[in-house]
């Protein structure tokens, strides 16, 4: 029985350092992706005034209350809010276990006060309840040594407690577990619907992951109503924008449009985030 | 009985173990949610359904570089809003960049006095359209946009997906309910909301936890004044002498895009 115990825990061990693994995995990506980018994001964003030549805007800088990162087509975003919503509706009837458990390491009379009222609490809960019951136990055993008169009937209490609780969780959990499926599931529909609509005001500097992200890419060698005939000679390459020109650039003016010449390239000035851009456009 | 006990929580232990570390990264519905809750609606009601008001938004962010190391950038923001069509942003930031935005019915005007140019384009409509349009369509960088809509309360509860009452605060310049939220989309929030018949925002962070480096923004809110001025002349904009008129980015490259797909269609290269 211990030797198969010490498997079990060694087995969970195991996939819990697995289960770490693979999220670090996952985040690896996405992290290398924005500094990936970071080299188009400090060169794109300096905004004209990055001295040290550090970027000067990222995701942060938008304050927004949504991230960007799911409109990029980051769908794990998205089924991790779906998670979220689920996690939550299960999570109504949880108790937290934080405040409680600090409670019962700070004196027996205490204990015995937080033990009952965990009690009451812990009826609603489900699998974190098992934990705390746990906990109470130990709390309880120790408070024998100090309290053997009361603490002995309260433990006793303490097992019918946690044994009853424990069945009740198990059964709570069970049906809980069953609406949350069904909840996730509409839940997941509707999530995918909403999120474009709730993501909205998540910000992402041009260029933050090189030429063309966050924005529809344009192919180049278009004539605009704007005057401007964007982009390079290809139709494949996506329009070049720079924070600053490469150069000191000639001005020309054709009509009531400014052209900046550099290096034998058009260019154009935008307003792009909150700062001024220059867009390489094909000579006027 | 007492040695059976014993391995049954040392059983039950371990199988917690990875629920509750999956359940601390996930939201989770806490005791005082019910306590903070009312509050995030109370702040962002107040808000929207304010006819006029101006705030000046002192605010920062950390922007990651490619080295990892964070560094923060800033400004101040003064904010006048007059429902439901005007608004104006005077804004200097941290590198001394001055300038304005500027949404008077008909048009989305942004200004650049360092550089003294501007940009403008028409859209008429609502305030509310117009935020949407410069944030969504223009990707003009708004900071605290859903803020300023009359639609800051549903805007709110649909991304919210945990609150937490931290604690009331007397370190604030008034006393203020601190507050904490998680939302859907994977950004974090903190809201320190001033106490009493005026509850509105005196602080505000912003943490984007699925963003490289975790970067934050951050905003302290003061001078709230909900009987400002906002004659028309606040909402007009002549341009300076000599400033030039350029084109959002975001318009460039849609006439750029729609121009290629029609190209496209026709066969042409």
């Amino acid at each position: 029985m211990r030797s198969l115990l010490r498997m079990t825990a060694v087995l969970r061990i195991l996939v819990f350092t697995l289960f770490l693994a693979i999220q670090v995995d996952a985040s690896g990506p996405r992290g290398g992706g924005g500094r990936g980018g970071g080299g188009g994001r400090a060169g794109l964003s300096s905004g004209g005034g990055g001295r040290g030549g550090f970027s000067r805007e990222g995701p942060a800088s938008g304050g927004g209350f949504s991230s960007a990162r799911g409109q990029s087509g980051a769908k794990s975003r998205n089924f991790e809010s779906q998670r979220g919503g689920a996690q939550q509706n299960r999570s109504g009837q949880l108790n937290r276990q934080g405040a409680p458990n600090q409670q019962t390491r700070s004196g027996n009379q205490q204990n015995r006060q937080s033990t009952l009222s965990q009690s009451q609490q812990s009826r609603s809960g489900n699998q974190q309840n098992r934990q705390n019951s746990i906990s109470q136990n130990q709390q309880s055993r120790s408070s024998n040594q100090q309290n053997l008169q009361n603490t002995s009937g309260q433990n006793q209490q303490n097992r019918q407690n946690a044994a009853s609780q424990n069945q009740q969780s198990r059964q709570n959990t069970s049906s809980q577990n069953q609406q949350n499926r069904q909840n996730a599931v509409s839940q997941n529909q509707q999530n995918r619907q909403d999120y474009a609509n709730q993501n909205w005001d998540g910000y992402r500097p041009y260029g933050y992951y090189g030429p063309g992200y966050g924005y529809p890419v344009a192919a180049a060698a278009a004539i605009g109503v704007t005057g401007y005939a964007v982009g390079a000679a290809t139709a494949s390459q996506s329009a070049t924008v720079v924070p600053v020109l490469p150069c000191t650039p000639t001005l020309v003016r054709v009509g009531d449009q400014n052209y900046y010449q550099c290096d034998g390239n058009w260019y154009a000035k935008v307003y792009s985030g909150s700062s001024v851009s220059y867009v390489a456009v094909k000579p006027p | 009985m007492e040695k059976g006990s014993g391995r049954l929580a040392l059983l039950l232990a371990i199988l917690a173990v990875p629920i509750l570390s999956a359940q601390g990264q996930n939201p989770t519905e806490s005791p005082s949610e019910p306590e903070a809750m009312p509050i995030l609606k109370k702040m962002s009601e107040y808000l929207a359904q304010a006819g006029r008001f101006s705030v000046v938004v002192r605010q920062g962010f950390d922007v990651a570089q490619e080295s990892g190391q964070k560094i923060e950038f800033g400004e101040v923001r003064k904010l006048t809003l007059s429902r439901p069509d005007h608004l104006r942003i005077e804004f200097e930031k941290s590198n001394g960049e001055k300038g304005l935005v500027i949404f008077d019915g008909k048009e989305i005007t942004v200004y650049q006095a360092n550089e003294n140019i501007y940009a403008s384009t028409a859209k008429p409509g609502t305030l509310d359209e117009a935020i949407k349009y410069a944030v969504g369509n223009l990707k003009i960088r708004f900071p605290l946009a859903i803020m300023l809509l009359s639609t800051f309360p549903s805007e709110l509860e649909s991304r919210v997906v945990s609150a937490d009452y931290v604690e009331k605060t007397t370190i604030t310049d008034v006393p203020c309910d601190h507050l904490a939220g998680r939302t859907a989309q994977g950004v974090d929030f903190q809201v320190w909301v001033a106490q009493g018949d005026q509850p509105v925002p005196r602080r505000i962070v912003i943490t984007y936890m699925g963003e490289t480096g975790q970067p934050q923004f951050w905003a302290d809110l003061s001078d709230w004044n909900f009987a400002p001025d906002v004659s028309d002349a606040l909402f007009a904009f002549t341009p300076p002498n000599g400033a030039e008129r350029i084109q959002f980015l975001a318009e460039v490259r849609n006439v750029a895009t729609k121009a290629a797909s029609k190209n496209k269609k026709g066969g042409q290269k």
